[in-house]
């Protein structure tokens, strides 16, 4: 019994001493993930200026999404994304000292390059949500209407049509 | 008496190790997040950011000295073994204590430091730099971040 008592308490001291070592060298960890989404940049074109041909003093002219004269964008980024579309739009285009009233913006955007089968909007400096197709392509068109006054003097009127794309 | 000892013994070893763990926990809140970059673009996220940076939590005694060792990452791994290179700046890591007037102190994530508690709980905050090459291949990538400390 004499040794059994003392073989215990050895190894009660023993414990202690452990004890006592782990509190003064106590080590804990944990872990957390660092992440990142990546995405391809995006990539604007404007590749079809608007164009109204000739137009005549008093006589409205507009250009639909699918006449010839329609502008385009053309964009790249990531396939399938999200993406917004915003626009700095003229009210006007501009000869030297005079102007030509220009309004009623359409637009349509589309992954494949089609004034049809996409989806109609119109062009603001709101944003417009758009997906990019599966390939990460985006056709954006653009049709308005200008206004010749009756006293509009003749020349070659000019304006520019800005889009912006984000993610 | 013999009876008594497996009993004493067996209380030994449970009170032994028991408050040592109690006092020490450490705790990922929340991920290091990036959100969605642009390849080519290289984009930061602060300690300071209050949902992007990475946070850690512990609970130690006030006044223990502790050393902090975050183990971090060189790239982030991606999809088809793509990776993206990730830096930590010597100030991307901050520590604050939660008790009234506690200071929060910037440090060098990529260095060990030693620090004197002057609150129990303490937030260890992370930032860093994703470098995402111009032909970066889509998708997600990420990459593990551990933060160990020691009472000394």
């Amino acid at each position: 019994m004499q040794t059994s008592f003392k073989a215990v308490t050895a190894a009660m001291a023993t414990l202690v001493v452990l004890g006592s070592a782990t509190l003064q060298a106590q080590t804990n960890n944990a872990s957390i993930s660092a992440t990142a989404v990546v995405q391809q940049p995006i990539n604007v074109t404007g590749a079809v200026n608007m164009a109204f041909g000739n137009v005549f003093p008093g006589v409205t002219k507009a250009i639909a999404l699918t006449d010839a004269g329609a502008g385009r964008f053309d964009v790249t980024g990531q396939s399938a994304a999200a993406a917004n579309l915003s626009f700095t739009l003229p009210t006007t285009l501009v000869s030297g000292a005079n102007t030509l009233p220009i309004g009623s913006w359409t637009g349509e955007w589309n992954g494949a390059n089609s004034p049809t089968g996409g989806t109609n909007f119109t062009p603001a400096a709101a944003l417009t949500p758009v997906t990019f197709s599966p390939t990460g392509t985006l056709f954006v068109f653009v049709g308005a209407t200008v206004t010749p006054a009756t006293t509009q003097p003749a020349g070659t009127y000019t304006g520019s049509v800005q889009m912006t794309v984000t993610y | 008496m013999n009876r008594h000892f497996p009993v004493l013994l067996l209380g030994m070893l449970g009170l032994g190790p028991r408050p040592a763990t109690a006092q020490l926990q450490v705790s990922g809140i929340r991920n290091l997040a990036f959100g969605t970059v642009i390849a080519g673009i290289p984009t930061t996220v602060t300690p300071t950011d209050p949902s992007r940076s990475g946070q850690f939590e512990f609970i130690a005694p006030t006044n223990s000295t502790v050393r902090l060792d975050l183990t971090l990452p060189t790239a982030l791994q991606g999809p088809s073994a793509a990776t993206m290179p990730i830096n930590f700046g010597s100030s991307d890591g901050l520590i604050v204590g939660t008790a009234p007037g506690s200071v929060p102190t910037r440090f060098n994530p990529k260095s060990n430091r030693t620090y004197k508690l002057t609150s129990a709980r303490n937030e260890v905050f992370l930032g860093g730099t994703v470098s995402p090459a111009i032909n970066q291949p889509a998708g997600s990538y990420s990459a593990t971040v551990t933060l160990t400390v020691t009472i000394q």
